[in-house]
C-alpha cells in the first residue's frame, strides 16, 4: 500500500509540491517554518498521518528558560 | 528508460527458450493468436517491473506472478524461470543486463550496477504503464469517468496528489471537529459562570462588582483588575474539609438546578427538532441506498434496469409501468456521488448540532449528579449517571457515523431516540435534588460570601482554560483548513493545466491519423472525483468518444491519449513503450498514418509492436517504423512457440532462388510487388482504373505508379525551373533519368504489350533470367526509397487531397516542391 512505501515522487507530484510551497509561504498566517515542515513531510513519499501533520504545523520553538 | 537490445526467456509463461536481438530500434512481433506473442511482453514486464498485469489485474484473483509465471512443467521450480533483458540506458550511456526470476520476482540483478542504474530501474519499476494492451487502452477512452480520473491519475502517477488531499481534508475535518468540541465547552462553561454570578452577559466589571461585593461582607480588600491569575476569595480563611457537604452555595446551587431544569424542560428546541429530522432523513435516504447496494448488487442492478428500459414495461417481470416514469423512479433509487457529498455536508452540520445539544444535556446531568452527592444525606446518583452515560453513548454513535458511514444504523438509533424526554426514574433523582438543596439551611452572609467566592474562582478559572483550549483549536482549525484550501486550489490548477497540455497533445496526434476530423479536438475536463473526455465529431459538437466514433477510431483514441499521458509524464524519458495488438482494429486506410505518428513524433521512443496482422507487420516495415521483427508461427506446450526470421524480402527470394525454385521466388516477388505498388500508388495518388471489389492486381497499379512517379518528378523539374533553383532542378532530373532508367529494365511498361516478359511468365523463367529481374526491381525500388538508413520510408505527396505541393518522405531527405510561383 502506498501509505506504507516511500515512493520516488512522480515530476507531477513535485510541480505541485513547488507551487503549493510558494503558496503556504505567500501567505502570512501560516509561518514559514511551518510550511517548509510540511512541505518536507509531504515529500516523503508516504501519506501522512494526522499526529505527523499537526506536529508539522503546530511546532514551535522551546519556551525561554524561566 | 532504457531501450532494449536483447532479451532472452527461459521457461516462463509459455515459452521455454528464446532469444531475441532488439538492437534498440523498434521491434515488431507477428504471429496468430496462441503462437507465443504476449509471452513476450509478459517477460519484459516482469523482467523491469517483476510484476505481470495480466496475472495480476482486475479479476485475477485466483493468478498469481510465482504461481502461474513459470512455466506449466516449471511451475513448482519457479527459480528455472527467468527472463534477461540487455539494454542500453541513453541517459547514463551504458549497458546493463537486468536479470529476474521468478522465485525472487521482486529482486533485479544488475550488472553492471551502480546507484545511477538502480535508480532507473527503480523509476522502471514504477511505470509499468510502458507496456500498454489493447485491453488496457479502453480503460482511458470508455470508462466511465469517475473510473477514467483513477486510471489517467496512476499512469499520470498523480495518485499520489490525491492521497495528500485526501490526508490534509482529513486532518482539516479532525481539526473542525475538535475545534467545535471545544468551543461547545467553553460556552457550557461560560453559561455555568453566568448562572453563579446570576447574569444574563459577562462583563468584566459585573464580575469584579459581584465578587467585591462578596469580599467586602468578608472585609477583603477589593479587587481592582480581572487578570488570568486572579484569585478572588485571596485572604479569605481556608473552607475546612470536614464540614464541606455543608458547604454547597445554596443560592448558586438553586440557580444551577433551575437551569438544569429549564434546560430539560425545553426538551427539544424547534430548531434543534428540523437539525435531528434533516440529518435522519439524510441518513435515511443513505441507509436505502446502502440497502440496495448489499441486496443482491442493486446499485448495479439499477443501472442495468435502466439500461433495459426500452417500453412501457418493468424489464424484469414485464409489470406494465410508463417508461418514463419507471426511469425516474429507478433514477430516484440511485443516490449519485455528488449528491451524497452534499448530503453528507448537510448531515455533519446537523449532526453537530445534536451532538453538542447531547453533551449539553449530559453535563447539566452530571451537574445535578454532583450535588446529589453533596447532599447530607447523599441523594443516589445512579440513574442520573445513567442517563448521562446512556446520552454519552448516543454522541459515540453519531460521532462513529462521522469517521465511518458504515456505523449508520447506531446513528439512526441516536436520532430516533427521544434523548430529550428523562426517564422517570432520573426525573425522580432530580426532584430529590432539588428537593435537597431548597431545604439546606441558609447560610450566613460570610458563608454565603466565602462559597461565592469559591464557585466563582472554580467557574472562572474553568472558562479560561476553556477558551485558552477553544482559542488554540480555532487557531489549528483557521490553519487547517487554510493549509487544505491552498493544497486543493494549487494541485486543481496544476491538473487542469497538465489535463489541458494532454488534451491538445492528444488533439494533434488524432488529427495526425485521422486528417478527414481537420476540425476535430478532445477535452479533457476535471470534475470532483471525475475525469469526462469529450470529443468532437465531425464538428456536431462534442461527445464521449464511445458515443458516435467506431471501435477502430476509438482504438485511435485510446492510442493517443495514451501517447499524449506518456509524453507528459516521461518527457525525454519515454524511450520504451511496449503496444500489444494495440493498433489492430486501427483501419487500414490509417494504418500508417498511426506508423508516421510513432515514427516522427516519438523517434527516440523504442517501441516493441505486436500483432496477428502479418500485412501489419509490413506496414510498418514499408513506413519505416520497425526494421527488424520476429514471426511467430505456432506453438507447442513442450517446444513454446516456433519461430523464424522476419528476413528482408529479398534475403528470402535469394535464399528460395539458390534452391533453384524459380516458381516460389516469383509468386514471393509477385505478391511484395503488388503490396508494395498498392503502397505508392496511394502515396503518389496514381490514377487507377477503379475496381468495386477493389481487386487490383500488379498489373493494375505497377505501371501507373511508376508513370506517376515520373510524372511527379517531371513536376518536380518544372517547378525548380519556375523558382529559378538550377541546383535542385539539375538534382531532379538527374534522379527522372534514373528513374527511366531503372523502369525500363523491370519492363514493367512493357507487360501491356509484350507477353513474354509480363509478371506471369516469371514462373517459367530460368534462374539466371529470373535473377535479373529481382535485381531490377529491387534497385527500382531501392531508388524511390529514401536513402537515410534512419527513415527508409517511401515518398508522398502532401497535402492528401487537392493539386500536390511537394513530394517528400517522413525525414524531408526526399523533399520536391510541386508548387509553382
Amino acid at each position: 500500500m502506498s501509505e506504507e512505501h516511500e515512493n520516488p515522487l512522480s515530476p507531477t507530484v513535485s510541480k505541485v509540491l513547488d507551487e503549493y510551497l510558494a503558496t503556504l509561504e505567500g501567505d502570512d498566517e501560516i509561518d514559514n517554518e511551518a510550511a517548509k515542515r510540511l512541505d518536507t513531510l509531504l515529500r516523503q513519499g508516504k501519506v501522512p498521518k494526522f499526529e505527523e501533520i499537526d506536529k508539522a504545523l503546530s511546532k514551535t520553538k522551546p519556551a525561554d528558560k524561566p | 528508460m532504457i531501450r532494449i537490445d536483447e532479451i532472452h526467456i527461459e521457461e516462463f509463461r509459455g515459452i521455454r527458450s528464446l532469444d531475441l536481438t532488439l538492437t534498440g530500434g523498434n521491434f515488431g512481433i507477428c504471429g496468430p493468436n496462441g503462437t507465443g506473442k504476449s509471452g513476450v511482453v509478459d517477460a519484459i514486464e516482469f523482467c523491469l517491473t517483476g510484476n505481470i498485469t495480466r496475472l495480476s489485474g482486475q479479476g485475477q484473483g485466483e493468478l498469481s506472478v510465482k504461481g502461474h509465471g513459470p512455466h506449466v512443467d516449471y511451475r513448482n521450480d519457479p527459480d528455472k524461470a527467468q527472463v534477461s533483458i540487455k539494454a542500453t540506458i541513453p541517459s547514463l550511456n551504458k549497458q546493463v543486463t537486468i536479470t529476474r526470476t521468478v522465485k525472487t520476482p521482486r529482486k533485479a540483478v544488475i550488472e553492471p550496477v551502480d546507484d545511477a542504474v538502480e535508480l532507473i530501474v527503480e523509476e522502471l519499476q514504477s511505470h509499468p504503464e510502458f507496456a500498454l494492451s489493447r485491453r488496457e487502452i479502453a480503460k482511458y477512452i470508455v470508462t466511465p469517468p469517475a473510473r477514467r480520473s483513477t486510471d489517467v491519475q496512476t499512469l499520470l502517477r498523480l495518485d499520489h496528489i490525491d492521497d495528500l488531499r485526501k490526508s490534509l481534508v482529513g486532518y482539516a475535518n479532525r481539526c473542525k471537529r475538535e475545534f467545535e468540541e471545544a468551543e461547545r465547552s467553553r460556552a457550557r462553561a461560560e453559561s455555568e459562570l453566568k448562572t453563579a454570578l446570576g447574569v444574563t452577559a459577562l462583563d468584566r466589571e459585573d464580575v469584579l462588582k459581584k465578587a467585591n461585593a462578596k469580599r467586602k461582607v468578608l472585609g477583603l480588600a477589593e479587587l481592582t483588575e480581572l487578570t488570568p491569575q486572579i484569585s478572588f476569595n485571596e485572604g479569605a480563611p481556608e473552607e475546612g474539609k470536614a464540614d464541606k457537604k455543608a458547604k454547597i452555595a445554596k443560592d448558586i446551587a438553586v440557580a444551577d438546578l433551575d437551569a438544569v431544569t429549564t434546560a430539560l424542560k425545553n426538551g427539544e428546541t424547534p430548531e434543534l427538532e428540523k437539525h435531528r429530522q434533516d440529518a435522519l432523513t439524510a441518513l435515511n435516504a443513505l441507509k436505502a441506498d446502502e440497502k440496495a447496494l448489499s441486496l443482491a448488487r442493486a446499485h448495479g442492478l439499477i443501472t442495468m434496469g435502466l439500461d433495459l428500459v426500452s417500453e412501457d414495461a418493468c424489464p424484469l417481470c414485464d409489470k406494465p409501468w410508463d417508461r418514463d416514469e419507471l426511469c425516474a423512479h429507478l433514477k430516484a433509487k440511485l443516490l449519485s456521488g455528488q449528491e451524497i457529498k452534499t448530503l453528507l455536508s448537510n448531515l455533519s452540520t446537523a449532526n453537530t448540532a445534536v451532538i453538542g445539544a447531547l453533551e449539553g444535556t449530559a453535563a447539566e446531568v452530571r451537574k445535578a449528579k454532583d450535588y446529589a452527592s453533596k447532599l447530607d444525606p447523599a441523594v443516589t446518583d445512579v440513574e442520573l449517571e445513567e442517563y448521562a452515560k446512556w446520552l454519552d453513548g448516543l454522541k459515540d454513535h453519531l460521532k462513529a457515523f462521522e469517521s465511518d458511514p458504515s456505523q449508520i444504523e447506531g446513528a439512526i438509533a441516536a436520532l430516533e431516540s427521544a434523548w430529550w424526554e428523562v426517564p422517570e426514574a432520573t426525573q425522580i433523582r432530580l426532584d430529590e435534588v432539588e428537593k435537597g438543596v431548597k431545604a439546606l439551611p441558609d447560610s450566613s452572609e460570610k458563608d454565603q460570601a466565602l462559597q461565592f467566592l469559591a464557585v466563582l474562582q472554580d467557574r472562572y478559572k474553568r472558562l479560561l482554560g476553556e477558551t485558552k483550549n477553544a482559542k488554540a483549536l480555532f487557531s489549528r482549525n483557521a490553519k487547517a483548513q487554510k493549509v487544505y484550501e491552498h493544497y486543493n486550489a494549487v494541485s486543481n490548477t496544476v491538473l487542469e493545466g497538465i489535463y489541458e497540455a494532454v488534451a491538445k497533445e492528444f488533439t494533434e496526434f488524432y488529427k495526425a491519423i485521422n486528417d478527414d476530423e481537420g476540425k476535430f479536438i478532445g477535452e479533457l475536463k476535471a470534475e470532483p472525483a471525475k475525469l469526462s473526455f469529450n470529443v468532437d465529431f465531425y464538428g456536431r459538437g462534442t461527445f464521449p468518444p464511445g458515443a458516435y466514433h467506431s471501435e477502430g477510431h476509438q482504438d485511435g483514441m485510446g492510442l493517443c491519449l495514451y501517447l499524449a499521458l506518456m509524453k507528459h509524464t516521461l518527457g525525454d524519458k519515454f524511450t520504451f513503450a511496449v503496444l500489444d495488438d494495440v493498433l489492430m482494429s486501427v483501419d487500414t486506410g490509417h494504418r500508417r498514418e498511426v506508423c508516421r505518428l510513432l515514427k516522427t513524433k516519438f523517434p527516440d521512443t523504442q517501441f516493441v509492436l505486436t500483432t496477428h496482422d502479418r500485412v501489419w507487420l509490413q506496414y510498418m516495415k514499408t513506413e519505416g517504423l520497425i526494421k527488424n521483427g520476429q514471426l511467430f508461427g505456432g506453438w507447442h506446450i513442450d517446444t513454446g512457440p516456433r519461430i523464424w526470421g522476419d528476413k528482408d524480402i529479398w534475403g528470402e527470394i535469394e535464399e528460395t532462388l539458390t534452391k533453384n525454385n524459380v516458381p516460389v521466388a516469383a509468386a514471393l516477388l509477385r505478391r511484395y510487388l503488388e503490396y508494395i505498388s498498392a503502397v505508392l500508388a496511394d502515396n503518389l495518388r496514381a490514377k487507377v482504373d477503379y475496381r468495386g471489389d477493389a481487386n487490383y492486381d500488379l498489373g493494375d497499379l505497377l505501371p501507373t505508379t511508376l508513370n506517376r512517379w515520373k510524372d511527379r518528378l517531371k513536376a518536380g523539374v518544372k517547378a525548380a525551373q519556375n523558382w529559378g533553383q538550377d541546383e535542385a532542378k539539375a538534382t531532379i532530373e538527374e534522379k527522372l533519368a534514373e528513374a527511366e532508367g531503372l523502369i525500363q529494365k523491370t519492363d514493367a511498361e512493357q507487360w501491356a504489350i509484350n507477353k513474354s516478359v509480363h509478371f506471369n511468365e516469371w514462373e517459367n523463367f530460368t534462374k539466371a533470367e529470373f535473377e535479373e529481374v529481382v535485381e531490377a526491381f529491387r534497385a527500382l525500388l531501392e531508388h524511390i526509397r529514401c536513402s537515410n538508413e534512419k527513415c527508409g520510408g517511401y515518398p508522398y505527396l502532401t497535402p492528401r487531397k487537392g493539386a500536390s505541393e511537394q513530394l517528400r518522405c517522413n525525414c524531408g531527405a526526399i523533399n520536391v516542391n510541386l508548387k509553382l510561383k
